[in-house]
């Protein structure tokens, strides 16, 4: 019964939408109609927004992506290779590589873009001082005698 | 590309820190057991990270004392036995196994039960 609501409620915001593009459309605008519109549309979306507005409407641009976004798991382990252990920062790398791969392919949710990046900086900066701790104990071995 | 060079390194230095424990000279051996990558977590905090002693217990498993292993971290072979897996498969490529199904909640769900068994047991 309150899903039935929320979708009469959105079949009506976008019939009111179409009904106000089609008189702001056309060339002797009637103000008053489109006024009244305006109104019902703002009393609609309102409405809709007071059901709580869970429902997942395909809007346009949204899709059903193939794999859950990860961009958690990525800054997680990103702000861990940086804060906790370097030895995280390869894994956050690849992990943050394979998700943009995802999102570049429109396999994930583009939304989360900005987590996943951050993550794969963290990863990077951590590898390159692990690699920087590598190479010194390279080094030091290497002038021992 | 990068990454899984990365990886590579850091697997051949596992390797390297392997063989160092077993073959390598004692200079060697306290060379890296004490300027081994600094912990900035433990600096800070005081508190043990998930990895702390892992170069050391590294050096020592590669030398069989795995008693001392076990010293160092209480789960020197089970940690070390994860990284090289899953740096086996950023290097093969397959990360996208890394992030398939409940994984991703398993590898951080693991790194946290480590942590916390090993503050727990000191």
């Amino acid at each position: 019964m309150y899903r039935d609501d929320q979708e009469a409620a959105f079949a009506r915001i976008q019939v009111l939408q179409k009904e106000l593009d089609d008189a702001q459309g056309q060339a002797v605008q009637d103000k008053q109609r489109i006024a009244l519109l305006v109104g019902q549309l703002q009393a609609t979306q309102q409405a809709l927004a007071r059901m709580g507005g869970q429902l997942q409407y395909q809007y346009p641009g949204q899709h059903d992506y193939q794999f859950p976004s990860r961009s958690g798991t990525v800054l997680t382990l990103g702000i861990l290779s940086l804060a906790v252990c370097t030895v995280l920062g390869p894994i956050a790398w690849s992990m943050g590589n394979e998700e943009i791969r995802r999102i570049d392919s429109g396999l994930t949710s583009p939304m989360s873009r900005g987590s996943v990046t951050a993550g794969r900086v963290c990863g990077i900066v951590a590898t390159c001082f692990l690699m920087l701790a590598a190479a010194m104990i390279f080094f030091m071995l290497v002038t021992i005698h | 590309m990068l990454a899984r060079i990365a990886a590579a390194v850091f697997a051949l230095s596992i390797a390297a820190t392997l063989a160092i424990g077993a073959l390598g000279p004692a200079s060697w051996q306290s060379a890296v057991a004490s300027d081994g990558p600094a912990c900035p977590f433990k600096r800070i905090t005081g508190l043990p990270c998930p990895f702390c002693g892992m170069t050391r217990a590294t050096l020592a498993m590669g030398g069989g004392h795995w008693h001392r292993a076990f010293e160092l971290h209480p789960f020197a072979p089970i940690v070390l036995a994860g990284i090289v897996v899953m740096l086996g498969l950023i290097i093969a490529g397959k990360t996208s196994s890394l992030l398939s199904g409940h994984r991703p909640q398993l590898i951080l769900g693991a790194i946290l039960t480590v942590w916390i068994l090993r503050l727990i047991l000191g």
